[in-house]
């Protein structure tokens, strides 16, 4: 079976207009436009397996939502080729359109006077699904995301949580094949973005759907996929199983220790930091490879309660990814 | 002094402002010229079948029209754009900032933005007046002249107060946006002689809904043609506007609850 | 562009989605009704001075209150709003939403015409009705002239339509499409029979109306409601009536296109 999503060598450059600061330099600019080339992609290559779960990582303006807006057909790459469910998305064939979505954070496209459950319909007719086939992705929809009868309130009473669910719905109303969400959960509290989160797992369980996923919480990433994608200023810098990225980028690990008593803390050779020590509990960061040689000598020279290695957060781990001094 | 120095610092900024898209300036005056070209094209379409409209000639009528976009320029410069701001602050809770300042809310909220361009709408409607003084060959006195901006000032006056009486309707309706619409709505009727108009709309435009003042008597008092009222009677009800206007301000403020979000 | 049956059926739902969405704003399109009574009793009210107890060529003051009455209606059922509705679309980015669909957003502008049409027609009549009770105007209206009225009108407001939609598709390109729309708006007024009838109109300035786009979104059906053409001008009408809507409806598409290109090119 070819995979769902095929990229390769994607390419999407803009060309800016560019202004300085100033009242002259505004009076130059009328006159004399400079312009800067961005290279919001800069040829990336990836494939996606069908029903699989991707997370697609990168600071702002890394390009993932440019990414993504090709991927569904939104924008035309300056070079490359896409291959989704066997159409280029950027023909915008209905037919291919019929079976992908994109959900854009608050980017919504429900009449806001009005119950969801109009707009609903207003896609059922645009989608061309039937009768049958639309009560049953309704009742599953309502089952998954809790919708109540959230439906049936003007949308904009609804809070931005609830709000979010029912985009998310209208959006997987006509039971799209692949899924590209930009960033889902933004502006949600935390308990909202859990059940986001549980919806999607749930969502690509049921339907086996592809999907791909932004987002700025690696909470969302942790729960989400077993894959991830990290580009950074439009090149790819990982892409593989989430615990890889961690041991290939985290360079250290970070032991915490209970100690029995207080005592003074033996000399670690340089080899470790001291992070915290907080009555009898101590933190300190050892290297990759001295982890080991560190967490034995403790072990043997201190009246130890309780010992744990763990790698750091994964926050911490793309945040060293980005800044580029990664192995 | 202090209130003039305010004032003249939200003009600087809005000049600033205005002048840092020279594209959009030149796009914007190209956009007055069209628009009162159209609208003396179409005094030119009724005159082609009369000599006088209600007793107006060409040139009368011209400076009438001079006299709407002048009083419409003056309004889109200096009034509108700080009264809708009001609307929508009100609406959205921001409204508090200006009632924190240590400056009357009422000039604040009438003097802080300025949309420099609409004074094109000024100078064109000042060289429409011109023009049609000069066909005229119009004896104009420094006395005609100093009627004539006495009234135009009771007629700004008079503009004035009716919008800032509709923008005080916000404190009791949160959702008025539109119903400054009712203002354009009548001083659309003004861009002609009040004497087209059937006996009771005149009436109306006149005491009522006072339009006449704002674009007939101002163009009465300079053709030299007879007043359709005692002309002092404009700058007194300019005055009694602003002072009743100034009033339902203050009521509508004490109703002012901030919204809670 | 092939009409798929699901794009029909689409747009429908839209239009029933878009009119229910409307009564939420009863007020304000009252208001915007009410714009377009005042302007005709403005110009009515200018003829009607010049035209007193005799006529002006030909037209006598009830005739000028049967042409400016049927211009309340017509020009509400032909306004074009595109560059309000459809032209921020573009311009917020809002139009990324509907791309996704498989549906040419062009209907969902034509949704909210219909809509915007429908809900302020109903608030519309009741003032009409008391304005024709007031204005008593002279109605020459014949089976066949209504029956031709109708024609000229859905035309119109097809055409009417089109060209709102191009000038808001310009909000691809520029900012300033507002400024593009005005100089439509204020042709419009002289040539399109606003100011006055076109058989009013000064000889050549009369013959530019006649061959230029404005009179058949708005004066045409009037004239021809009243019957004030004669066959050949009738013929002629229609004949540049029909040329110019299917000559927008090419603009419109060929519009469309590039701006879509550029909108994909530039970003969404």
């Amino acid at each position: 079976m070819p995979p769902d999503i095929s990229v390769r060598q994607l390419v999407k450059h803009y060309v800016v207009p560019e202004r300085a600061g100033g009242l002259r330099a505004s009076f130059r600019s009328v006159l004399r436009r400079k312009h800067r080339l961005v290279r919001a992609v800069d040829g990336i290559s990836f494939e996606v397996e069908r029903g699989e779960v991707v997370g697609f990582l990168g600071p702002n303006g890394a390009g993932k939502t440019t990414a993504l807006k090709v991927l569904s057909g939104l924008l035309h790459p300056t070079d490359g080729q896409v291959d989704v469910l066997g159409y280029t998305p950027w023909d915008r064939r209905a037919e291919y359109l019929s079976r992908i979505t994109l959900i854009m954070g608050q980017r919504q496209q429900l009449f806001w006077d009005l119950p969801a459950a109009d707009s609903f319909l207003v896609n059922k007719a645009v989608f061309g699904i039937d009768d049958a086939v639309y009560k049953r992705t309704v009742d599953l929809l309502t089952e998954l995301l809790d919708l109540g009868d959230l439906l049936t309130k003007p949308v904009r009473q609804l809070s931005l949580g609830e709000r979010m669910k029912v985009e998310l719905a209208a959006g997987l109303l006509h039971t799209p094949r692949v899924l590209f969400l930009d960033e889902p959960t933004i502006g949600l509290d935390v308990t909202m973005q859990q059940r986001i989160r549980e919806f999607v797992t749930a969502y690509n369980a049921e339907t086996g759907a592809t999907v791909l996923l932004t987002s700025h919480y690696m909470a969302d990433v942790k729960a989400l996929a077993r894959r991830v994608i990290v580009i950074d200023q439009g090149k790819l810098l990982y892409d593989g199983a989430l615990a890889g990225l961690v041991q290939r980028y985290a360079p250290h690990k970070t032991i915490t220790v209970h100690l029995e008593r207080s005592v003074d803390l033996p000399d670690l050779n340089g080899q470790a930091e001291v992070l915290s020590v907080e009555g009898l509990q101590v933190t300190v960061r050892a290297g990759k490879d001295d982890a080991p040689e560190v967490t034995g000598r403790l072990l043997t020279q201190l009246p130890i309660a309780d010992l744990s290695v763990e790698d750091p957060p994964l926050e911490e781990v793309i945040d060293q990814v980005f800044r580029g001094d990664g192995p | 002094m202090r209130i003039l120095r305010i004032v003249s610092a939200f003009l600087r900024a809005a000049i600033l402002k205005e002048t840092a898209y020279r594209a959009e300036l030149a796009g914007n005056l190209l956009r007055s010229v069209i628009n009162i070209g159209v609208a003396v094209g179409g005094l030119a379409v009724v005159f082609s079948h009369t000599s006088e409209l209600s007793g107006w000639r060409l040139e009368q009528a011209m400076v009438l029209l001079g006299v709407y976009y002048l009083v419409q320029g003056i309004v889109q410069t200096a009034l509108s754009p700080s009264l809708n701001e009001v609307v929508s602050e009100v609406r959205k809770g921001t409204f508090d900032y200006v009632l924190l300042k240590p400056v009357p809310s009422l000039l604040l909220s009438s003097t802080r933005r300025f949309v420099v361009w609409h004074v094109a709408d000024v100078m064109l409607g000042g060289a429409i007046i011109a023009i049609g003084l000069i066909r005229l060959e119009a004896q104009i006195t420094v006395g005609i002249a100093a009627v004539f901006v006495g009234v135009m000032v009771g007629g700004v006056a008079i503009v004035f107060s009716i919008w800032l009486a509709l923008t005080t309707l916000v404190f009791w309706f949160v959702r008025v946006e539109n119903i400054t619409m009712i203002f354009q709505l009548f001083f659309d009727t003004g861009r002609y002689p009040v004497e087209i108009y059937p006996f009771w709309l005149r009436q109306l435009l006149t005491f009522v809904f006072p339009v006449a003042f704002i674009t007939t008597v101002p163009a009465q008092t300079i053709t030299g043609r007879e007043p359709l009222v005692a002309i002092w009677l404009a700058p007194l009800i300019g005055i009694l506007a602003l002072l009743a206007a100034a009033r339902f301000w203050r009521i509508g403020l004490s109703r002012y609850t901030s919204a809670s979000s | 562009m092939i009409l798929r049956r699901t794009t029909l059926a689409g747009a429908l739902a839209l239009t029933r989605a878009e009119i229910a969405d409307m009564f939420q704003y009863r007020v304000v399109l009252f208001l915007y009704s009410l714009w377009e009574v005042v302007h005709p009793i403005v110009y009515l009210a200018v003829w009607g001075a010049i035209a007193g107890e005799g006529d002006v060529g030909g037209l006598r003051l009830s005739d000028f209150a049967a042409y400016y009455l049927t211009f309340m209606l017509v020009s509400h059922v032909t306004a074009a709003i595109e560059i309000y509705t459809f032209g921020p679309m573009i311009q917020q980015g809002e139009l990324s939403p509907h791309l996704l669909r498989p549906m040419n957003p062009v209907w969902v502008a034509a949704a909210r015409n219909i809509s915007y049409k429908s809900v302020s027609m109903l608030l519309l009549i009741p003032v009409w009705i008391g304005l024709v009770i007031i204005l008593r105007p002279t109605f020459s209206i014949t089976a066949g002239s209504a029956l031709l009225f109708v024609v000229a009108l859905v035309v119109a407001a097809l055409l009417s339509f089109l060209v709102g939609t191009t000038f808001a598709l310009l909000a691809f390109w520029t900012t300033r499409s507002f400024s593009f729309w005005e100089i439509w708006i204020g042709l419009t007024f002289l040539l399109g029979g606003q100011i006055a009838p076109v058989e009013l109109l000064p000889g050549f300035v009369q013959n530019l109306a006649t061959a230029l786009p404005m009179r058949y979104t708005l004066g045409f059906p009037i004239e021809v409601l009243l019957n004030r053409l004669d066959a050949g001008e009738l013929a002629l009408g229609f004949v540049l009536q029909f040329a110019w809507l299917i000559a927008a409806a090419l603009i419109v598409r060929t519009v469309w296109r590039a701006g879509i290109r550029q909108y994909s090119a530039v970003g969404a």
